[in-house]
């Protein structure tokens, strides 16, 4: 068995749903990462003693709360456990201050000091005499927090906090998490969909896709690698590419990625230095023909590998061609396809991963994947979390990197985007954005 | 009628209203919640049963009561061996009133308890209170609207109660003989100002009730959002 801080091991049957969790990890501030639906908040009531699962093993901060082997579950009351729920369900009877003193018993002695800091660190000694509806939506969340704070918590459940919240007040309640979650030294769970979010927040990052999970490690590693990667559909950036600068120009800088696609990219950096880039889907175009009056930076010649319609949509699989460096080689092949320049299918999403972040997921274990579907890849206890460094490889000099594109269905049509249809790849190179 | 026997039938009608109401509260409160919250075999068997008062003829509910109570009764000999004789006293009054008060609350409670978002309470199990004091700090008063609204039902209802407790009580003037009771014989034996003066006091009784109600379900109101 693993000597790790935090366990989670547990089966949850529905009728529509399944949940089934095994994982350990050590550093102190996980983030559950998944979409809505992925069991993030199934996980957390089952962890809260809230639902009932089958035989859970759940040890946080190296404190069991569940240990079958024992026949020990302790009931939700004692789990000492501070819960802000997604909807911050203060209670309406009570004035502020009776709230966060709500938990407090529970603390005894230490009570008053617990309840201090919590009001300190979210700053909210002005709101005590206040009723809960007098309060803005920032507030309510703070008082939350706070009152989960003032119970003398174990460990500390966020579900996602700052969801309920629009993004102006996001920001603003977003330092007083982080304060939190610096100035306390009990583990700390924090749900989240957003991307920006978990990487923001967390020192690992658990990703759970349909009640599984699918990846877990270090926020960078985890978000944008290719089991997460069409999860993180709202941030957008899931085109991710590794690289290392090339040219430091005046003009701008270029990068050749590891697939040895040379990228030109808006942000200065010194040459040799090594990056990862991140661009959106509407900033990735296709075409026929070779886009002659455009700027011919950062053009690919690609073939398309797979077009899967989604809706009124559809992704497209690219492979790009070995040599394409440029447009310039690559014109000849074209000339028979009668379309004119599309400029066109810039649909709201493309993604596009490499070839070299599957094989390093497999082999250099910085990302743990577990698919249910695929046993054979994962090992018994594949959930322990190693916050190792990537030790990354020199790529290969042609290595090629696949590339997804998801483009509007009528694009489809007028580009003949089928399997083996040669196209044009065009990323402006305003869009890319560095990430690491 | 002199004032005196107009105070006795209207302070023996508050007394037959109040028992009845306090005694079957904590019942209805604790029987709302589980109709409200929990899944039992026979649920809505308890749901009828709890209803039928409701429904049927006050004075068949009555009849029951007194084939129940009575002497010759299942329930009579429980009462002659205690030494206490139910029917006909004021006590009677006050069970019939509970009985036929008793769905009001009920329903009332249940509705209020099936309105609240179990997750106040959830967060209150997780912050370490238990079952009980998670009941009385955050269930109850989150429904004490309800609760309120309910009782007060519960009370008017007993105070008017004519049908069940002419069975079990009769009109036995100085004894059991409430506002309700008093009023019919009154128009029954023509005195018209007598029965007017009841009405009088029936209608201040009730008019007091509904404002203090008022009053404390708006003081009390809870934001929710």
């Amino acid at each position: 068995m693993s000597d790790a801080a935090n366990q989670i091991q547990l089966r949850l049957r529905r009728r529509n749903f399944s949940l089934e969790i095994d994982i350990t990890w050590n550093p102190r501030v996980a983030v559950i990462f998944g979409p809505s639906g992925s069991g993030k908040t199934t996980l957390f009531r089952a962890v809260l003693g809230l639902l009932r699962s089958e035989r859970p093993r759940i040890r946080l901060g190296g404190v069991w709360l569940d240990d079958p082997d024992r026949q020990l579950h302790l009931p939700p009351a004692q789990r000492g456990l501070g819960w802000v729920p997604q909807d911050p369900t203060l209670f309406p009877h009570l004035s502020v201050e009776d709230n966060i003193r709500f938990g407090s018993a529970r603390v005894g002695t230490d009570s008053g000091q617990a309840l201090r800091r919590g009001i300190d660190a979210l700053e909210i000694g002005d709101l005590l005499d206040r009723r809960v509806d007098q309060l803005s939506g920032g507030e309510r969340q703070r008082v939350a927090i706070a009152r989960a704070l003032a119970s003398g918590p174990r460990a500390l459940l966020m579900d996602e906090p700052l969801a309920a919240l629009d993004h102006p007040l996001r920001a603003r309640v977003l330092p007083y998490l982080l304060r939190v979650r610096d100035q306390l030294d009990i583990p700390v769970l924090y749900i989240t969909h957003d991307p920006d979010e978990a990487l923001l927040v967390g020192e690992i990052v658990i990703v759970l896709d349909e009640g599984r999970v699918v990846a877990s490690g270090p926020p960078h590693e985890v978000l944008w690698s290719r089991p997460v990667l069409p999860l993180s559909e709202a941030l957008g950036l899931e085109n991710v590419l590794d690289g290392r600068v090339v040219e430091a120009g005046a003009t701008g800088t270029t990068v050749e990625t590891t697939g040895g696609l040379r990228l030109v990219v808006p942000v200065s950096l010194k040459s040799g230095e090594r990056v990862r880039l991140g661009f959106r889907a509407q900033d990735v175009m296709l075409a026929t023909e070779p886009p002659g009056s455009l700027s011919a930076r950062n053009v690919f010649e690609a073939t398309v590998t797979e077009c899967m319609p989604r809706g009124d949509s559809a992704m497209i699989h690219l492979m790009p061609s070995r040599k394409a460096a440029s447009a310039k080689g690559a014109q000849r092949s074209q000339r028979q396809r009668s379309a004119s320049v599309e400029v066109g299918p810039w649909a709201d999403f493309a993604a596009l991963s490499s070839e070299a972040e599957r094989s390093r997921a497999g082999t250099a274990n910085e990302v743990e994947e577990r698919k249910p579907a695929e046993p054979a890849r994962s090992e018994p206890k594949a959930n322990e979390v190693e916050e190792r460094k990537p030790a990354r490889s020199e790529p290969k000099a042609n290595e090629v990197e696949e590339l997804v594109a998801k483009v509007t269905s009528s694009a489809v049509e007028k580009l003949a985007l089928r399997s083996g249809a040669r196209v044009f790849v065009i990323i402006k190179a305003h869009a890319i954005r560095r990430l690491a | 009628m002199s004032a005196g026997e107009l105070v006795a039938i209207t302070s023996l009608t508050l007394r037959v209203g109040l028992v009845a109401t306090v005694s079957i509260l904590p019942a209805a409160v604790a029987l709302g919640y589980l109709l409200a919250r929990r899944e039992f075999p026979g649920r809505s068997v308890v749901q009828a049963m709890v209803a039928l008062p409701m429904v049927l003829p006050p004075v068949a509910v009555g009849l029951a009561l007194l084939l129940l109570l009575g002497r010759r009764g299942p329930l009579g000999n429980v009462w002659s061996l205690l030494g206490v004789d139910l029917v006909f006293t004021w006590w009677a009054a006050a069970l019939a009133a509970a009985v036929v008060g008793f769905p009001l609350l009920t329903r009332a409670c249940e509705q209020s308890f099936a309105e609240i978002d179990t997750r106040f309470e959830e967060v209150a199990v997780t912050l370490g209170l238990g079952r009980m004091r998670t009941f009385f700090r955050v269930t109850l008063p989150l429904a004490r609207r309800g609760v309120l609204y309910g009782t007060l039902l519960a009370f008017t209802r007993a105070l008017g109660e004519f049908g069940a407790t002419t069975l079990v009580a009769g009109i036995i003037p100085g004894r059991t003989e409430t506002l309700a009771l008093g009023i019919y014989s009154r128009v029954q034996l023509g005195d018209d100002a007598g029965a007017l003066a009841l009405c009088g006091a029936s209608f201040a009784i009730a008019l007091t009730a509904l404002l203090v109600a008022e009053g404390r379900l708006r003081r009390k109101r809870a934001p929710v959002e």
